[in-house]
């Protein structure tokens, strides 16, 4: 029979082992409470972004992205000029309309108004060629976004399938392809890009009218001078990520039990590197973004009348004394872009993969 | 000095002379890829002529031999004739290259120094205000290419404010294009030192160095210092890199006859002749200071593995 305590715990018998409960005092209801767990479980991936949420610099490096990414969107439906079109009022052309201070009207325009027209601002007042010079710096903006994302994902794509091959695979295979990526790794990057970008606008030439044609030579010449030569970097990553992977116990684990290597590969190596990808490519397009304008501003970026914003800077140096505002717009554009991006990325590592410091 | 250490540099050397040589090959061969020839003048000249020049500058043989012989002339110095204006291109490199070679060694010596001492004293002060301070420019400049700084500063400094005169051939005044040209470098190298020196600071030998009373200073630079400086020479080849390319748009900024705007004027003028060669000659700057950079990294740190 077992007897019990006031407080309704079994007495202990004189030489039994077990604990002695009267010592006990059962947990009061406020203490219980306090067990219970009042967050819902989360993922990697909700904890990471809970991460990035709480870093001041990579929200506000998220605001200025997505208000840049709502007005290169938006102010081309908002503003009636178009990037290469020059000034006209009433299908005459505005020649006073040159280089305009912001906010200023040509005096045509301001006798369009007085006779009561309507004119849209010039936000940032016109070129030397009459032209709208917000538009123009919003199409230098998306072109030079767009380039630096097609230039990480070109990176990306061919980084990941050579880095994973050669990781996975190993031994032999592993060496030539990594010595193949040393040799492209030791080559000065930028010069060879100039030497590419010089010789492909020569060479490449596409039917007027053609999509490719409308991209522009310059700018093809751009993306394929990326694929063959930015991704040894990513290569290099990736394959280091794999081969540390490869090496972990539940790696060898889920060999042990029969798993195939696709399932490896695809359940147990890709979510572990996944992070370590995002945030390079993310760290990539600032750089690509860099190379651009870069290329732009001596003469090798895209063609004009289309804008890139490093083309804009370049020709704002003509008239740098007069017409100072010129440079300042693309040139802070750059900047806000590559700064946001920059702490946007750091602030993806910090929150996905505090081990992977640069 | 043991064989494994001769093994390495020896090793590096050879890769150093393969990738030279590969920028040779990728250079010519690319460059010959461009349509035209260089007696394809608007005159067109007779069939006789133009067979005779060909066969002068041994354009009538294989484009493999014409590449061995074009290495040939390389290893004597020979770079060619500019096709622009006719001049022999090693006398364009002698006159211009001393001026973009102090401008770059400015630049580096400045980078490199500054950068530790910033790196260090934010690392010093962490969360405090000299490290917000110093961070937070470290962090700007990293985001501002070189041209636009370089045009900043121009505006700033030399055409709103008057305070320096613009850059002439015959200025002494380096402090804007080394200013613009240091920046980005300064920064990363402030961002690496801070790092690497925090990463010093938490090891044991400077626990065992406080504990055993060694002063503030000494730990500092004796213990912390030496050991941070290592990831900052890793740096010093890619820095020189980006200043050779960032000098290409500083000088053509500031209107400086250096190296680095004769390149970017024959990319404009199409000159191919300079373009190969100038590009085999910073290239081969590039691999030297990546080599001396590599085996420096190695004599520092006698930890590192040879592989």
């Amino acid at each position: 029979m077992v007897e019990y305590n006031k407080n309704g715990t079994p007495v202990k018998k004189p030489l039994s082992l077990q604990i002695n409960l009267e010592k006990f005092e059962k947990a009061t209801d406020e203490e219980k409470r306090q067990q219970e767990v009042m967050s819902k479980s989360t993922t990697f991936f909700r904890d990471g972004m809970k991460k990035l949420f709480k870093n001041p610099l990579a929200v506000m490096s998220i605001i200025v992205l997505t208000l840049i990414i709502i007005v290169i969107v938006f102010a081309p439906m908002v503003v009636p000029y178009s990037y290469s079109e020059i000034l006209s009022v009433n299908g005459k052309r505005d020649k006073g309309a040159k280089n305009l201070a912001p906010f200023v009207y040509s005096e045509m325009e301001q006798e369009y108004i007085a006779n009561g027209g309507e004119r849209f601002p010039h936000i940032f007042g016109t070129d030397e060629q009459a032209r709208d010079y917000f538009i123009r710096v919003v199409y230098g903006t998306r072109i030079s976004l767009v380039v630096g994302l097609f230039a990480s994902i070109i990176v990306l794509i061919i980084g990941m399938l050579y880095g994973s091959i050669s990781g996975y695979l190993g031994g032999k295979v592993d060496l030539i392809m990594m010595r193949i990526v040393d040799m492209i790794y030791s080559l000065p990057d930028m010069l060879i890009i100039i030497l590419l970008s010089v010789v492909l606008n020569q060479i490449m030439s596409f039917k007027s009218g053609s999509a490719l044609s409308k991209i522009g030579t310059n700018m093809i010449s751009l993306f394929i001078v990326f694929g063959l030569l930015y991704w040894v970097g990513m290569a290099r990553l990736i394959r280091g990520q794999i081969l540390s992977i490869k090496e972990n116990d539940y790696i060898t684990a889920a060999r042990t039990i029969g798993a195939k290597p696709g399932r490896i590969i695809k359940k147990h190596i890709l979510p572990n590197c996944i992070s370590v990808i995002i945030i390079s490519t993310a760290l990539q397009i600032p750089s690509a973004i860099f190379t651009e304008s870069y290329l732009s501003f001596v003469g090798l970026g895209v063609q004009a009348p289309m804008p890139s914003l490093g083309s804009l800077a370049n020709a704002a140096r003509e008239g740098l004394q007069s017409y100072p505002y010129k440079l300042i717009f693309p040139a802070i554009t750059i900047c806000l872009i590559v700064l946001s991006l920059n702490l946007l990325g750091d602030g993806l590592r910090d929150a996905f993969d505090p081990k992977l410091k640069r | 000095m043991n064989s494994k250490m001769l093994g390495y540099i020896a090793k590096r050397l050879l890769l150093a002379v393969l990738t030279v040589l590969l920028i040779c090959a990728i250079t010519f061969f690319v460059m010959h890829a461009v349509p035209g020839g260089p007696f394809n003048k608007e005159k067109a000249l007779s069939e006789a002529t133009k067979q005779a020049l060909e066969e002068r500058y041994n354009l009538n043989q294989p484009l493999v031999i014409q590449f061995f012989l074009y290495l040939k002339n390389l290893l004597k110095g020979d770079l060619g004739v500019s096709l622009k204006n006719g001049r022999v291109i090693t006398d364009i490199i002698k006159e211009s290259f001393p001026i973009s070679a102090k401008l770059g060694l400015l630049a580096v010596t400045i980078a490199l120094i500054s950068g530790t001492v910033f790196g260090s004293v934010a690392a010093l002060t962490r969360n405090k205000l000299p490290d917000r301070v110093i961070i937070f420019f470290s962090t700007l400049f990293t985001a501002v290419p070189s041209f636009v700084l370089a045009t900043l500063l121009l505006l700033v400094f030399c055409i709103k404010l008057g305070w320096i005169d613009v850059w002439k051939a015959d200025s002494t005044n380096y402090a804007l294009p080394v200013l613009a040209l240091a920046a980005y470098p300064m920064a990363y190298t402030t961002r690496l030192a801070k790092t690497s020196m925090l990463d010093a600071l938490s090891q044991d030998y400077i626990r065992t160095a406080k504990a055993k009373g060694v002063s503030k200073g000494m730990m500092i630079f004796k213990h912390a210092l030496r050991n941070s400086l290592i990831p900052v020479i890793t740096y010093a080849g890619p820095e020189v890199a980006y200043i050779i390319t960032g000098s290409m748009v500083v000088e053509r900024v500031f209107t400086i006859g250096g190296i680095g705007s004769k390149f970017v004027m024959a990319i404009n003028d199409r000159d191919y002749t300079m373009i190969m060669a100038t590009t085999i000659f910073l290239a081969t700057l590039m691999v030297v200071a990546n080599v001396i950079c590599d085996l420096l990294y190695k004599v520092v740190d006698p930890r590192i593995q040879y592989d």
